[in-house]
């Protein structure tokens, strides 16, 4: 499994059992700045060929055969993921894609549509521009290995999340390093969820912080009872919470995490360790 | 998993719980085949045993009906003698010939032959004394059953032993 964000790019080797998968491998390495920028609708690989060596040598590390099957997860920022209530339940591509189309920065018929299950009856869609998409597929293809499904780091992220739920008035919050996701859960489950882009230039733990408190607003008060933290930056946006008097939560954690890996810090870990 | 948002056509890499139900499946197809041909195979049994049935009653059939023609074929002599033994057993007529002996008498002899028209008999008669010989024969007229008589040569001095020879005619019975 590939997982590509601004900075990084990873590579797990997962294990599946009939009951729980298990992490038996994890590389990483950095990306030059500039190489990768998360867009929905813009070219993502500035640099491949920086992208493509990165992809290279976490295979490499983990030991992938040529040609072997590897599944792609791409960074927050390149889709906006919306919480809804699918009329009659239908969550055909048609109908997602007719949903969805007002806010796409292209033509609807170039989005790729996929949706997670929010219970009760709503679901988590987003859609990406079907050449983003390929462009992730052909840099992996370019690397040495065969590309399989394609997931979006929120989606595998609030998969993860939303097995755990969290009592009413929490919010769940994660981060990419091209965006951030903030979703609030009241009694009936998940009730609200926006996607805001990240900008390096900001004092960023203020300015998550800032949305943080925002996210939790009803009626015009600050009411929340925790924050749960997955992604990049979890562990420092936690601690500013607790410096500012929030609870705050790591979403998740590994009894034996791989040298280098910190499982917080990694918004799609959950949801791939389900 | 996720959805998936691959531009590509690819297929999985099966999960277990996936190979066990076409494991199942393919069992449960086998064993339905196996059965299928099975019952197949009992059904082809069956209806050969019908058509063979139906053969042999076809041919029982067609056996009785020319039995039944070869009775009405009058032609056809070995057809009427069968009809005679049917129709007039040995038993029957020693049965019909009983009440016209009388006492002082006996048959000392009997030969019946089924001929292609009637059925022959030839008899010899010991009677104690002529008048009971003359009793018989009046007797054997009167029952009707017997017709064409012809009869030996007597001594008619004390006891007497008579050949006697007459066709059976049933159906002229009083």
């Amino acid at each position: 499994m590939v997982a590509f964000d601004v900075g990084r790019v990873w590579g797990v080797l997962v294990r599946r059992g009939l009951a729980q998968a298990r992490l038996v491998g994890a590389a990483r390495e950095t990306l030059p700045q500039g190489a990768l920028k998360p867009s929905p609708h813009e070219r993502n690989l500035l640099r491949p060929a920086e992208v493509r060596d990165a992809v290279h040598a976490v295979c490499a590390q983990l030991g992938l055969a040529e040609g072997q099957r590897a599944d792609l997860i791409l960074p927050a920022g390149i889709a906006r993921p919306v919480l809804f209530d699918p009329p009659a339940g239908d969550t055909t591509p048609d109908s997602l894609r007719f949903r969805l189309a007002n806010a796409l920065p292209y033509a609807a018929s170039e989005a790729v549509v996929g949706t997670i299950p929010v219970p009760p009856g709503r679901v988590l869609a987003a859609a990406a521009r079907r050449s983003v998409v390929a462009e992730y597929e052909a840099i992996v293809e370019a690397a040495g290995c065969k590309p399989r499904r394609v997931e979006l780091a929120p989606l595998v992220a609030f998969a993860g999340l939303l097995a755990r739920p969290l009592p009413a008035r929490a919010l769940d919050v994660v981060l990419g390093e091209a965006a951030v996701s903030l979703a609030r859960w009241e009694h009936t489950g998940l009730a609200t969820f926006r996607t805001r882009l990240r900008t390096v230039s900001r004092d960023d733990l203020a300015w998550l912080a800032a949305e943080i408190e925002r996210a939790a607003q009803t009626n015009g008060q600050t009411s929340f009872a925790a924050v749960r933290l997955a992604g990049a930056g979890a562990c420092a946006l936690a601690d500013h919470a607790r410096a500012n008097g929030r609870e705050a939560l790591l979403a998740w954690d590994l009894a034996q995490p791989p040298s280098g890996m910190e499982p917080a810090e990694i918004a799609w870990l959950g949801g791939v360790l389900r | 998993m996720t959805a998936d948002f691959s531009t590509r056509r690819h297929i999985g890499r099966p999960r277990l719980v996936d190979l066990l139900l076409l494991a199942f499946g393919l069992t449960a197809l086998g064993w339905s085949a196996l059965a299928a041909s099975s019952a197949r195979r009992d059904l082809e049994t069956v209806r050969a045993a019908v058509q063979q049935f139906h053969a042999s009653a076809g041919e029982e059939e067609k056996r009785v009906r020319e039995l039944e023609d070869r009775r009405h074929d009058r032609t056809d002599p070995l057809a009427r003698q069968a009809v005679q033994t049917l129709a007039s057993p040995p038993p029957r007529i020693l049965a019909d010939l009983e009440p016209t002996v009388p006492t002082g008498a006996r048959l000392e002899a009997l030969t019946l032959t089924y001929g292609h028209e009637a059925v022959e008999l030839e008899l010899t008669l010991l009677a104690r004394t002529p008048e009971t010989y003359d009793d018989f024969v009046a007797r054997v007229e009167r029952s009707g059953l017997f017709g064409d008589l012809a009869f030996g040569s007597e001594n008619r001095t004390g006891e007497m032993k008579v050949t006697l020879r007459a066709r059976y005619r049933p159906e002229e019975g009083s």
